[in-house]
C-alpha cells in the first residue's frame, strides 16, 4: 500500500512541467533546469557543473558537496546557508538542499557565489520551457574592468596617504624608484591610460605619464612609500605615506565615516580638522550604551553607566591639563563600534582609549587589564584579504563590511601597534601604582572597536563587575575619580615619553 | 516493411519514473529517517566504538585563562563529526575542578564544517550572545578555537557563526566577522613576552601578495 502511495505521489510530482533558466556567464549563456520553491528559483548543482565544464563531487574530509569550476573550489553547506569559494565564506539566505538526485542551489548562489569562481558577473536572463541543460553558447569575450591595453590609473587620497593603483598586464615587471621629489614607475613596455592628473597638495601633488613612465610629483608632506603587487588582475599599488594632504573637491574621499548613531553621539564633521601637535587630542570611548548595557552587576549596576561616568571624569581631567578630549558618546545612546573609531579618526585624535568594565561567570576573577589589537589575528586577516583580492579579480564586493581593503588596513591600527603596546603598558603601570588593583597585564585581542583607529588605541577593562568587592568600588564616585586620574597620568607620561624621546626610547 | 518511428519519451516523464523508482525503493527498504542497519547491528557497533581522549580548554575560575580538562569521547570516524561532537561537549560541560563553563545552558553547535585543509566554520545556536564582559567573551571564543587547535593541530583558523549568520561580536568586543587564529595568550600556561619592542613585520609573500617598504 505504501509502495503504491509513493508511486502515485511521484508520478503526480513528475507531471508538473519542469522549466528551464537561462544564465549569462563570462563563459557564455547556459540553460539549466529549474524548479521553484520557498519563493525562489533552484537549479541542480550537477547540471550546473556539467554546463560549465566543471566537476561536482564531495569533500573527502567533511563530505560536503564541492563544485569545481574554472579552477575554483566552491564548498557548499547543506546544513547552514553558506558557501565558500576558495575558503572565503559567502552567506546565502536559503540552505542548498538535496532531492530528486540533485543538490538544489538557490538562484542567489548563481549571482553571489558563482561570479567569484567565474571571475565576472552572472546574470539570470529568464526562464524557458525546455528541460535539457545546454553547453555554453560563447559570447564575445570582454575582460572585466579592462577597456584597453593601456595601464589604468586609480587614485585614492586621504589626509595622511595617497594610494595609486595601476591595473594592467606586465606590471609584475615594472620598476618603482624614487628620484628626488618624484616616485617613478617604469613599465617594461606599453603606456598609461591617462597623461596627467592634478591631485592636490601635501603628499602627492600630481601624476604625469609619458611613454612607459609614470611620474608621481611628491609634496612637502611626503615621508615614505610602499609598493604592493596583486594578481588577477595584475595590479601594482603604490602607497605614499605622510601628512596634511589636501583633497581637491573633484576627488571623492577614500573613506567615509558612518552616520552618527543618534542624539548624544559625537557628530562627525564634514572634513577633518587640521592636526595641531602630537598627542594633544585624546578620543575617549565609554564602552557600550543605549540598548547595549554591557555587563550587569549587583543592585542594577550596568557597565554602560559606569563607563560613561569614568569617561566623563577622565575627559574633565584631561581638559584641566590643557588637552582636548573627544568623547564618542556623552549620554546613554547606542553608537556602533566602527563609528567610534571613525569619530576619533575624523577628529584627528592622537590617542584612542576605550573604557570598559569586565565580567566573568565566576565571582573570583578580578583585576585590571589593558588590551591592544591582536597582531596574530590581524596578520591572518591581512593574508585572507590579500588572497581575496587576488581571487576576486578586482571585485571589491567581497571586502569586509567595514570596507577596509588590504592597503587601507595597513594604514590603520597595525601601523600603530608598537605605540599602542606602549600606551597599554603605561596605563597598566598607573593602575598598579594608584589603585593597587591586581595587574592582569597587557594583552592582545581582536577587538572591533580598536581595528579602524588611525592612532595608538587601547581598551581598558577597569575591574570586574562580577566580583562583589570590585563592583562595590566601581559604584563609588571616589574610586571613579581615581580611575580617571590614573588614566590621565598615563596619558601625560606617554605624551612626555613620545614627544620628548630620549636616545633609548622608541620614537613615534 | 516500414520501420516504426519511436518517439523519445517526454523528459519530465522520464524524470518522474526515475524518481518514482528511487523512492519506491526507499519505501521498501528503509523507514523514513532510520538507517538500514538492524538494532542488533547498531548495538554491536556501539559496543565496539573506539574512544579517544580530547583536551577541552575551559577558563580557570581564578583568572579566566584557559586550562586543560581531559575527557573521553567516542571516535565517530570523520574529523568533521569528531569536531562537532567535541565542541558540543564543550558547550554542554561540565568543566573540571577549578574551571568554569563560559557558555550559558542550552547552547548548541548547529553545524560545523571544514573548509580546505585548515579552516573550520562553527555555527552556534542558543543563548550564546547573552551575558557580558570581554573576559567571558574571550573565554567563549577562544575556548572553542583553542580547543579545536589543541585536538586538531591542522586547524589554524576558525569562523564562528550564530544561527547560521555572520555576527559582529558575541558580547560587544571580539571581532567575529573574520576567521580567527588560535590565541596562545589565552592559555594560562602561556608565558607572555616581556614587551613588544619591534614594529610589526611587513606583509609576507605567503598571502599571494608581495609588499615592499621604501623608507
Amino acid at each position: 500500500m505504501r509502495r503504491l502511495f509513493c508511486a502515485i505521489l511521484l508520478l503526480i510530482v513528475g507531471l508538473v512541467p519542469l522549466r528551464a533558466l537561462d544564465l549569462r556567464t563570462p563563459a557564455g549563456t547556459i540553460t539549466l533546469r529549474q524548479r521553484t520553491a520557498e519563493g525562489t528559483t533552484w537549479v541542480c548543482a550537477s547540471q550546473l557543473a556539467e554546463a560549465l565544464h566543471g566537476t561536482f563531487t564531495r569533500d573527502a574530509v567533511s563530505a560536503y558537496p564541492v563544485l569545481i569550476v574554472s579552477g575554483h573550489r566552491i564548498l557548499i553547506s547543506t546544513a547552514t546557508p553558506v558557501a565558500s569559494v576558495d575558503g572565503n565564506l559567502i552567506n546565502l539566505s536559503h540552505v542548498p538542499n538535496e532531492g530528486e538526485g540533485c543538490l538544489w542551489l538557490p538562484e542567489e548562489f548563481l549571482t553571489s557565489v558563482l561570479p567569484k569562481a567565474l571571475g565576472g558577473s552572472v546574470v539570470v536572463v529568464g526562464s524557458a520551457t525546455s528541460q535539457a541543460p545546454s553547453a555554453p553558447r560563447p559570447v564575445p569575450a570582454t575582460a572585466p574592468g579592462r577597456t584597453s591595453e593601456r595601464v589604468g590609473v586609480d587614485l585614492a587620497v586621504g589626509a595622511d596617504y595617497a594610494r595609486v593603483t595601476l591595473t594592467g598586464d606586465g606590471l609584475s615587471r615594472a620598476q618603482v624608484r624614487q628620484e628626488g621629489q618624484e616616485v617613478v614607475v617604469q613599465l617594461a613596455k606599453g603606456g598609461f591610460a591617462e597623461a596627467h592628473r592634478e591631485v592636490g597638495k601635501g603628499i602627492l601633488e600630481n601624476l604625469s605619464a609619458q611613454g612607459n613612465s609614470l611620474r608621481l610629483a611628491l609634496g612637502a608632506g611626503f615621508q615614505r612609500f610602499e609598493t604592493l603587487r596583486l594578481l588577477k588582475p595584475e595590479r601594482l599599488v603604490i602607497l605614499l605615506k605622510g601628512k596634511d594632504q589636501t583633497v581637491p573637491a573633484s576627488l571623492p574621499p577614500a573613506q567615509q565615516p558612518p552616520p552618527p548613531g543618534g542624539q548624544g553621539a559625537a557628530q562627525v564633521p564634514n572634513a577633518p580638522p587640521v592636526r595641531t601637535q602630537a598627542f594633544d587630542v585624546i578620543a575617549i570611548d565609554p564602552g557600550h550604551g543605549g540598548a547595549d548595557t554591557g555587563a550587569l552587576g549587583p543592585d542594577g549596576l550596568e557597565e554602560k553607566d559606569l563607563t560613561l561616568a569614568i569617561a566623563t571624569k577622565f575627559a574633565s581631567d584631561l581638559e584641566k591639563q590643557g588637552l582636548k578630549a573627544v568623547l564618542t558618546r556623552t549620554s546613554d545612546v547606542t553608537v556602533p563600534l566602527q563609528q567610534r573609531t571613525a569619530l576619533a579618526n575624523f577628529n584627528q585624535a592622537d590617542l584612542f582609549i576605550s573604557i570598559h568594565i569586565n565580567s566573568a561567570p565566576t565571582a573570583k576573577a578580578h583585576g585590571t587589564e589593558t588590551y591592544y589589537l591582536s597582531k596574530q589575528a590581524t596578520d591572518l586577516w591581512a593574508s585572507q584579504l590579500a588572497d581575496k583580492e587576488n581571487a576576486a579579480g578586482g571585485d571589491d564586493s567581497s571586502a569586509p563590511a567595514g570596507g577596509l581593503n588590504l592597503v587601507l588596513w595597513d594604514l590603520a591600527q597595525t601601523s600603530h601597534i608598537v605605540e599602542s603596546a606602549a600606551l597599554a603598558e603605561t596605563i597598566q603601570d598607573e593602575f598598579n601604582t594608584l589603585l593597587g588593583t591586581q595587574n592582569r597585564g597587557v594583552r592582545q585581542a581582536p577587538f572591533v572597536v580598536l581595528e579602524g583607529a588611525q592612532m595608538p588605541a587601547v581598551l581598558v577593562e577597569v575591574a570586574f563587575l562580577s566580583n562583589p568587592s570590585e563592583a562595590k568600588k566601581l559604584s563609588d564616585s571616589t574610586f571613579q575619580d581615581q580611575v580617571a586620574n590614573a588614566l590621565t597620568q598615563a596619558v601625560l607620561r606617554f605624551k612626555a615619553r613620545y614627544e620628548n624621546p630620549n636616545p633609548t626610547a622608541p620614537t613615534p | 516493411m516500414r520501420t516504426p518511428i519511436r518517439r523519445p519519451p517526454h523528459p519530465s516523464l522520464l524524470a518522474a519514473l526515475g524518481l518514482a523508482l528511487l523512492l519506491v525503493a526507499g519505501c521498501r527498504h528503509a523507514p523514513a529517517g532510520k538507517p538500514a542497519a538492524s538494532q542488533s547491528q547498531q548495538a554491536q557497533t556501539n559496543a565496539n566504538q573506539a574512544m579517544v581522549q580530547r583536551t577541552l580548554l575551559y577558563p580557570s575560575e581564578e583568572d579566566m585563562l584557559l586550562t586543560e580538562f581531559q575527557v573521553m569521547l567516542p571516535d565517530l570516524g570523520s574529523d568533521q563529526q569528531n569536531m562537532q561532537a567535541m565542541i558540543q561537549r564543550y558547550l554542554d560541560g561540565p568543566a573540571g575542578d577549578g574551571q568554569v563553563l563560559p557558555f550559558p545552558d542550552n547552547c548548541t553547535v548547529r553545524s560545523l564544517f571544514i573548509l580546505g585543509e585548515n579552516q573550520v566554520v562553527v555555527d552556534l545556536g542558543g543563548p550564546v550572545k547573552t551575558g557580558g564582559g570581554s573576559a567571558t567573551e574571550l573565554a567563549r571564543v577562544y575556548g572553542i578555537i583553542d580547543t579545536l587547535n589543541q585536538n586538531f593541530p591542522q586547524i589554524t583558523a576558525v569562523k564562528i557563526l550564530v544561527d547560521g549568520q555572520e555576527t559582529e561580536t558575541l558580547l560587544g568586543h571580539v571581532d567575529l566577522s573574520h576567521s580567527l587564529p588560535p590565541e596562545p595568550g589565552m592559555l594560562e600556561s602561556y608565558a607572555p613576552p616581556s614587551s613588544p619592542d619591534q614594529p610589526p613585520a611587513p606583509s609576507d609573500s605567503s598571502s599571494g601578495a608581495t609588499s615592499d617598504a621604501h623608507p
